[in-house]
């Protein structure tokens, strides 16, 4: 089954109902449990009330037989003897529930019939109609009476109400016989034959119950029917007027020859109160938990569902990112290729075939170096220990060498960090740096030479070499004289500047003396300075540089031109210099307009300057303060300037300064 | 004193032999290619050459060996003439026998200076 399907199945509503029957099947158990043992607790109760009555019942018994012994002991009992007798029992204590008690005298009369004539009635208040009352004539009494007569055992009546009683509650009377004293009672005849009477005690049923209720019935709703069916004619007696449980327990027992029904209802108030509710506690329990169980399997699986449609969703992402990612290497123009920890190559795209001239799968597994010349492998590894970018000679398939770039860098792969080149061929890069060298070199043969010679020849004529001019034209001599160098100076800067940048400048560094380069650049600039009517003035020239002459000059030079060209007429133009243990500073001081702050931070950038229309203004070529500081920088030092608006500017510069201890001249060959 | 200006460019020539004579006061015999030097400096053997460096067909150096491989012109003093500045150069082109180098481009009315300078400074 696959994972989606199962994510389709119905778990919540299946363990909903799972769960249900569950809750159901316990609730059916303790349903059942409950019933039996409420059924246990009733048997228990209705043993206690039979129990209890068979002891009353018992008791009384042996109340009238110790009135029927006092009967059969005795000749004549007087009504007075026997109202000491059961006075000094002390009835109502010892007895509750008699209502009365007497004696029945068996009459034989003359038609030959027998009459159950009631002789006396202890107590006797109120009730005097009874004395007389021949009880053969009833029915019930009668039954009992002839019962005991011929069984010699006491016995009881069927429901009756007792004479005499106006409210007519129900009751029961019990009878034992009396025997004549000494006769032979080993037969019913002969027992019939010498009864002379019985002793009566009458019971309202209410009275014998009511006091009969002990502890074992206690707390028990029960019913007392006469008979072997609890029909309501019978009811001897009840506990509550209505009978209301549902579930009743019932006992037939004889008590002195009568069947008595025993009816015990099961209330709820009879059962512990945790017992009484276990059920129903199992049902909503059970109930609940199996909604939340169903509920939680619902969540669970939307978000099952939801996690395997973004997992597929952003496993579709994924492939389709590979496949654009795959795309973009394919079809790159730059080389590309990975290489696992050993260096061998894991990866290689089509423009590094194309690179190389062979197929990846010739490369593949290889390790990297064989992509290069073997001069450059050494040197190769070191820069991938530095994860650089650098120039380097490759080597195609065919040994052929190539110039190329290659630039090392990291990224993090499901394996770890992995190591990858890109790679690009330079040879068409370097044929047109060939040819702008070429070019470069036309440049700087072909223009300057006629430029030497429009110089030289104006040169001359403004020098009088060629005879007077006319003051007109001496003075266009001049002018052309003044652009021709110009223009060389443009010229120059421009070679100079290409030769820097390719970083082919030489530089000759020997100790120099700071009065040669002084002297040498005020000789440079006099002419200028005089034109510009700005005076020169020097201040210190001990010592000796560490310098390349020629170059230092031409900072000095330089840095004091831009010093006078930017000088307002009849300023001066300072030059200090000041030793120090391992270096000279040079300063060029000006009171021009100086330098504004926004200008200062570039002002030492290729084609720079403060406004760029002084270059023209200037006759300046924004080149010099960069070649300047290339120089410096060549020299191992530093250049810098400081300036302010409307009071100046500071150029300065340090380079090492030449101890006297050094006698061998430093980077004769320096290149 | 008397001067073989060599360069195959024929202003530069022309301003250099104008300047030496006018305003250096000397005789000035001109070569435009290194054979003709070699031929110029043979049959009149001038106090001094002037050697442009870069020059077609037989270059300066080339020009320079061949007079020092010349009996006759093997003590003629040379000074080249070139526009390169690289200092190697220039103590390459004095390692092989030159006087000395004068840059391009120079400065016309003081060219005649700049040599007697460079003969000064080669004799001190």
């Amino acid at each position: 089954m696959s994972r989606s399907a199962f994510s389709r199945i119905p778990l919540a509503p299946i363990a909903l109902l799972l769960s249900l029957a569950l809750t159901f099947w316990g609730y059916r158990i303790a349903r059942s449990y409950e019933s039996t043992a409420r059924q246990q607790r009733i048997e228990r109760a209705l043993d206690g009330v039979e129990v209890a009555i068979s002891l009353r019942l018992a008791r009384y018994a042996a109340l009238v037989r110790a009135c029927s012994a006092l009967y059969m002991a005795s000749e004549t009992v007087t009504p007075q003897e026997f109202r000491h007798f059961l006075g000094s029992l002390d009835l109502d204590r010892n007895f509750p529930g008699v209502d009365a008690i007497g004696f029945v005298d068996r009459v034989r009369r003359a038609d030959g019939s027998e009459a159950y004539m009631v002789a006396s009635m202890e107590p006797t208040v109120g009730e005097t109609t009874v004395i007389g009352t021949d009880l053969a004539n009833e029915p019930k009494r009668r039954s009992a009476i002839e019962r005991s007569r011929d069984t010699g055992e006491a016995t009881i009546t069927a429901k009756t109400a007792l004479l005499a009683d106006v409210e007519k509650r129900p009751g029961f009377v019990m009878f034992v016989p009396v025997y004549r004293a000494g006769a032979v009672l080993r037969t019913t005849e002969n027992r019939r034959e010498a009864v002379i009477g019985w002793i009566w005690a009458r019971f309202h049923a209410d009275e014998v119950m009511q006091t009969t209720r002990g502890p074992l019935s206690a707390g028990s709703d029960f019913a007392i029917y006469d008979g072997e069916e609890p029909k309501p004619s019978d009811l001897l007696y009840a506990t509550r007027a209505d009978s209301l449980s549902t579930f009743r327990l019932r006992r037939t027992v004889a008590f002195y020859g009568r069947p008595w029904t025993i009816e015990m209802s099961a209330e709820k108030a009879h059962a512990p109160a945790d017992a009484q509710y276990e059920s129903i506690t199992i049902l909503i329990a059970g109930t609940v938990a199996s909604l939340l169980i169903a509920g939680i399997i619902a969540v669970l699986q939307s978000t099952r569902r939801r996690a395997l449609g973004l997992a597929e969703q952003r496993s579709a992402e994924l492939i389709e990112s590979e496949a654009r990612t795959r795309s973009i290497v394919q079809h790159m123009h730059t080389g590309l290729v990975t290489m696992d920890d050993q260096g061998l190559l894991t990866l290689v795209n089509p423009a590094a075939e194309t690179i190389f001239h062979a197929p990846a799968r010739e490369l593949l597994g290889k390790p990297f170096a064989t992509l290069l010349d073997e001069g450059d492998r050494e040197f190769v590894v070191e820069a991938l220990v530095e994860r650089g970018s650098f120039r380097a000679k490759g080597r195609r398939k065919d040994g052929q060498p190539f110039p190329c770039e290659i630039a090392f860098f990291e990224f993090h792969a499901t394996r770890g960090r992995e190591l990858a080149a890109s790679i690009r061929d330079l040879t068409a890069f370097e044929e047109v740096e060939q040819l702008k060298r070429n070019f470069v070199a036309i440049v700087s043969h072909e223009l300057r030479t006629p430029l030497t010679s429009i110089r030289g020849a104006l040169g001359l004529l403004a020098g009088g070499a060629a005879g007077d001019l006319t003051p007109d034209a001496s003075r266009m001599v001049q002018i052309a004289e003044r652009n021709s160098l110009r223009l060389m100076n443009l010229i120059n800067d421009l070679l100079l500047f290409e030769k820097i940048e390719e970083g082919k400048l030489e530089m000759d560094i020997r100790p120099v003396a700071i009065a040669t380069i002084i002297d040498r650049s005020l000789e440079a600039v006099r002419e200028m300075a005089n034109h510009h009517e700005v005076s020169l003035r020097v201040n210190g020239t001990e010592g000796d540089a560490l310098a390349d002459e020629l170059r230092l000059t031409q900072v000095v030079v330089n840095l004091l031109s831009n010093a006078i060209k930017f000088s307002p007429r009849g300023a001066e133009v300072l030059v200090t210099t000041q030793p120090s243990d391992s270096s000279i500073e040079f300063r060029v001081i000006d009171h021009g307009r100086g330098i504004p702050a926004h200008a200062l931070k570039r002002i030492f950038e290729p084609f720079e300057q403060a406004d760029t229309s002084e270059s023209r203004a200037s006759g300046g070529t924004g080149l010099g303060l960069a070649i300047s500081k290339a120089i410096i920088q060549r020299h191992g030092g530093t250049i810098g300037v400081q300036s302010e608006p409307a009071r100046g500017s500071t150029f300065w510069f340090r380079v090492p300064a030449a101890r006297a201890l050094v006698v061998e001249p430093v980077g004769g060959g320096m290149s | 004193m008397k001067i073989l200006i060599v360069d195959d460019e024929e202003d530069v020539r022309a301003i250099a032999a104008f300047s030496l004579s006018r305003v250096g006061k000397m005789d000035v015999i001109e070569a435009a290619s290194g054979d003709e030097a070699l031929v110029l400096a043979a049959a009149e053997a001038p106090d001094l050459i002037l050697l442009d460096l870069m020059m077609p067909a037989k270059d300066g150096v080339a020009t320079f060996r061949d007079l020092a491989s010349n009996a006759a012109t093997a003590k003629i003093p040379v000074i080249f003439l070139t526009a390169s500045v690289a200092p190697s150069e220039m103590q390459r082109l004095v390692t092989l026998g030159a006087l000395g180098v004068i840059t391009k481009p120079f400065n016309p009315m003081k060219l005649a200076e700049e040599v007697q300078a460079v003969i000064d400074g080669a004799h001190r």
